[in-house]
């Protein structure tokens, strides 16, 4: 049996070296120079379509630690760790997948590992620049939602708004549907499973979204939301987005809780400068007067939140780069009915494109009788 | 159970149905023929080597993917067709340069999933007639698309690379 295993090895590897070679034909060719027909010449460009199947892997990671201090308790969590692989099957179906490590340590008792799925999807190109996404693939919502490595926003912990009232990181499983134009138009729909409030997460209120979120350990309901947006990237150095969520019943129960988001961002950069807001808004339908999660007469059936982010970068001759930036960030959802308001301001700073050393202030206005804190976090991050 | 069978079934039937070809813009050949009136010229190759090579790794921030790199000459124009990976798969672009300048930028090959705005003329005209400066860095301002990081950032610096080899042949 041993022997068998080894002759199947040493025969797929004698394969896999035949094809590499002869992969490397043109390109051997075209290197040594001279007089080279067209069909050489794209022969040497183009994927060879006998790839070894060590080839049509890709792996990636991001991670980062994080140090929180001042009104908090002190801190320190290595907060995520995340691998990143992806399969080339033919030149138009790839399988993507990350998986997560979230709080490898923390000296937080009441904070435990976790060991989670963040995609996992295949996505087919379909031509004309059209592409078919189905498994567990990031909600098209906001900005932090779908990129989020620690290399490419400021603040050690990502924005309030885009945790609480959208509660990234947002996996659902279903299908999405993308399209994009010559003239830097895209649109996106999807069709996918909902978040799931019930009684074990109704806070103060009204419902915690964030808490909702089903991850992979629910399979209720799916194809109980649709997510559409349009995004526009056609002028160089601005981006606009707008997306709309309509949720059948975010109980995923009898009661008639509909729900509807409706968000939109924008990112503007010239030179060093960068701005960027968003806004974000959660009408939840039906109180508990008639079986729903939102209390009548709290009106916290509307859940919302924006920020604004001001920012400046350097960027020097030697790869390093460093950059300040101020937020504003307003919310309302059912841990802060009354509202709460957070100013920070901070630093990263790019040793290398694929790090990031990060320091921030944040204060917290928090209404509703509770005290407001100045917490200083710190953070590195790393992405490849 | 009911959402796993569908998400497998579906994907059988992609496997079933996908079939091969890729995104390619424009053939390699034509951005060659285009850039000297309907003719390639010989095939010239540079060698990555000593000052070359260190420059060359400098500016990809990691050595690039060949010792030998192909470019074709007329005159004071130069070709470069080069690859480098956005976020999971090489980009294929071309380069015309002339007088130490580029004059056009054309995504020949797509293979990234992600990243697609820099297939598009909006994102590649900011090339145009960009030159080399101090720290080889390229003299034209080159905004990033949020979502196309990677893929920004790789053409750029190619875009740099394309200068600065144009500059030593």
């Amino acid at each position: 049996m041993k022997s068998k295993i080894s002759s199947t090895i040493a025969a797929a590897l004698c394969i896999a070296a035949v094809q590499t070679a002869s992969a490397h034909t043109f390109r051997e060719r075209l290197a040594e120079g001279g007089r080279l027909s067209a069909e050489d010449i794209d022969a040497a460009f183009a994927t060879p379509q006998n790839l070894a199947w060590y080839d049509r892997f890709t792996f990636g990671s991001y991670g980062e630690a994080h140090f929180n201090t001042g009104d908090v308790a002190d801190k320190f969590d290595i907060h995520r760790i995340v691998l990143f692989t992806a399969y080339e099957f033919t030149d138009k179906l790839i399988f993507v997948s990350e998986v997560e490590l979230e709080h490898l340590y923390s000296n937080d008792p009441g904070t435990d590992l976790v060991w989670e799925l963040e995609q996992a999807y295949f996505e087919l190109d379909l031509g004309n620049d059209y592409h078919l996404q189905a498994g567990a693939f990031l909600v098209p919502v906001g900005i932090t939602n779908e990129i989020h490595e620690p290399t490419t926003f400021y603040g050690v912990e990502r924005n309030a708004i885009e945790t609480e009232i959208l509660p990234s990181t947002w996996t659902e499983f279903g299908f999405l549907l993308r399209k994009n134009y010559d003239n830097g138009l895209q649109w996106d729909f999807a069709v996918h499973r909902g978040l799931d409030v019930d009684a074990r997460n109704v806070n103060l209120s009204g419902p915690d979204l964030r808490n909702g979120r089903q991850k992979t350990e629910g399979f209720d309901d799916l194809g109980s939301a649709a997510t559409a947006r349009v995004r526009y990237t056609g002028i160089n150095g601005l981006e606009l987005a707008a997306s709309i969520q309509y949720q059948d019943d975010i109980t995923t129960g009898g009661a008639d809780n509909n729900a509807v988001l409706t968000t939109a961002h924008f990112i503007y950069t010239n030179g060093g400068f960068g701005l960027r807001g968003l806004a974000a808004n959660w009408h939840i339908g039906g109180d508990t007067s008639v079986g729903g999660v939102t209390q009548a007469g709290r009106e916290i059936d509307d859940q919302f939140g924006g920020y604004i982010e001001p920012s400046y970068k350097w960027s020097f001759n030697n790869g390093m780069a460093v950059g300040v930036f101020a937020r504003a960030m307003h919310w309302r959802n059912e841990d802060a009915p009354d509202g709460q308001t957070n100013y920070q301001a901070g630093f990263n700073f790019w040793p290398t494109e694929n790090i990031v050393v990060k320091a921030d202030w944040e204060h917290e206005d928090r209404a509703n009788g509770r005290s407001n804190r100045d917490n200083y976090n710190f953070g590195v991050g790393y992405a490849f | 159970m009911k959402l796993p069978i569908t998400i497998l079934t579906i994907t059988l039937a992609f496997l079933a149905w996908a079939h091969g070809g890729e995104q390619v813009f424009k053939q390699p050949s034509e951005f060659i023929k285009q850039s000297f009136g309907g003719k390639i010229p010989e095939t010239s190759v540079i060698s990555l080597s000593g000052d070359i090579k260190s420059r060359a790794k400098n500016i990809m921030a990691h050595n690039y993917r060949e010792s030998r790199v192909r470019y074709w000459k007329q005159g004071s124009r130069s070709v470069w067709i080069l690859e480098e990976i956005g976020k999971t798969e090489p980009i294929t672009t071309g380069f015309l340069v002339e007088n130490g300048r580029i004059k056009s930028v054309e995504i020949l090959i797509y293979r990234e999933s992600h990243g697609w705005e820099v297939n598009k003329p909006f994102f590649t005209k900011q090339f145009s007639s960009a030159s080399l400066k101090e720290g080889d860095q390229i003299s034209a301002d080159i905004k990033n698309i949020a979502g196309a990081t990677l893929s920004v950032r790789a053409v750029t610096k190619l875009a740099r690379l394309a200068l600065y080899l144009d500059s030593q042949v």
